[in-house]
């Protein structure tokens, strides 16, 4: 059997020891009842990493399986995204509508982005090229989405949780990676081996990042202050609120 | 040329997350997040700053002995740098205040889109105004008339009544 060469294979055995840990954190911690699209993405990364290892590097199965789980984790990718900014967003009265707009403008400056770059790509030759052509607009225009919520969350003051902040650097890290490396090989039509390199290098750094920083006590959702994730702080800062209230109150009495 | 070009795109979005990521993790100061300060603070403090330029002051100089025109540029000059001085305090307390604003906008029970609408306004008056001042700064030595101070505590003053407006909503959801 022809196998995957080697640097392939150790990025891919490393990927794998890693996901697994990784799914079993999840499972754990139960954290996969509240990230279902995370855990799906977990699920068939894991399936992928498996094919990849078994199936022979150079047959046309592989390159079949690659285009398969590929398409399945980028259709995760955007779940993921949806998700996660679905439970941040999810309960700010004061600024519904607001958000919902910021969400709306997002999303269509996302793709304005994404589609743009097709005008320096190269017109696919093949159905593997026009794949790469489709993932990278997708994978742009999810990277540019989660640039401009994470410049949303910058702004106002919103409550989030230490885990959801873990995500979020691990999405950035990779989206980035994989558009990057996605964009310079649909402009060249070549380096797709250092393209698949790069981007199991890129993922695997993700992975090992989310199994360092997620956790169930990353759970508790607090306000962000200055390095530091826990009730204490929320807590004083609601104080605080209060205190702020009354002394507005005391001045529009006066 | 291309990959040159999408590596050096890459490499600022890589610098533009980072500082995003930094500032998310550190967003809030709660040690300034104080009623005291708010308690303390007063668009009144600022008053001088509104005399800095008083064509009395000028007049009441040209009409003393001794009087040369040296000494009222060096006035000018000296009053500029205090100008500048207190437009950095200025900045730092509008965007304490503009702070406190979002994060009663943020925990408010009920939505108030008028009052976020109003926030980003008046922050991007304030900025306008202080690029203003700031441009006749620099421009008063070659002859251009001193700044209008004023237009910089308006949006302050607006954020405040906004805030007090906002203050009973807030203070249920808090």
């Amino acid at each position: 059997m022809h196998r995957s060469p080697t640097v392939e294979t150790v990025l891919l055995l490393l990927q794998s020891a890693i996901l697994v840990r990784l799914v079993i954190r999840v499972l754990v911690t139960k954290l996969f009842r509240k990230y279902p699209c995370f855990f799906g993405y977990l699920l068939v990364a894991c399936a992928q990493a498996l094919v990849f290892l078994l199936v022979p590097y150079d047959s046309a199965s592989y390159r079949d399986w690659w285009l398969i789980t590929q398409a399945l984790l980028t259709c995760f990718c955007a779940l993921i995204v949806l998700e996660l900014y679905g439970l941040i967003l999810s309960d700010l009265t004061g600024i519904a509508s607001f958000s919902r707009l910021y969400l709306k403008i997002s999303i269509g400056v996302a793709i304005l982005v994404s589609l743009l770059l097709l005008l320096v790509e190269k017109t696919p030759h093949d159905r593997y090229s026009g794949f790469m052509v489709v993932d990278r607009a997708i994978v742009t225009s999810l990277l540019v989405f989660v640039l401009l919520l994470t410049a949303f969350l910058v702004y106002y003051p919103i409550p989030i949780n230490r885990n959801l902040v873990v995500y979020s650097i691990g999405y950035a890290v990779y989206f980035l990676a994989k558009a990057g490396f996605l964009l310079a090989v649909n402009v060249s039509n070549t380096g797709y081996r250092l393209f698949g390199i790069a981007v199991i290098t890129a993922s695997t750094v993700c992975m090992l990042f989310w199994l360092v920083g997620l956790s169930s006590r990353g759970e508790e959702k607090t306000l962000v202050i200055g390095h530091r994730w826990n009730r204490e702080d929320q807590d004083k800062v609601l104080e605080r609120l209060k205190a702020i209230n009354a002394s507005l109150l005391r001045a529009g009495r006066q | 040329m291309i990959g040159l070009a999408i590596a050096l795109v890459v490499a600022f979005l890589t610098a533009v997350f980072i500082a995003l990521f930094i500032r998310l993790a550190s967003r809030l100061d709660a040690e300034q997040c104080t009623s005291e300060w708010l308690d303390n603070f007063s668009t009144s403090d600022y008053a001088p700053m509104r005399r800095l330029f008083d064509a009395k002051d000028f007049e009441f100089l040209a009409s003393q002995p001794g009087y040369r025109p040296e000494i009222a540029r060096q006035l000018r000059a000296e009053r500029r740098e205090v100008l500048a001085g207190y437009l950095q305090l200025l900045i730092r307390d509008f965007n304490q205040l503009h702070t406190l604003a979002r994060m009663m906008l943020v925990q408010a029970a009920e939505e108030r889109p008028d009052f976020g609408k109003a926030l980003r306004r008046q922050q991007i008056t304030f900025y306008y105004a202080v690029m203003a001042v700031r441009l006749r700064l620099v421009l008063m030595p070659l002859g251009w008339t001193a700044p209008d101070v004023s237009r910089l505590l308006e949006p302050i003053e607006s954020i405040r009544l906004h805030m007090q407006r906002m203050a009973p909503h807030s203070a249920d959801a808090a």
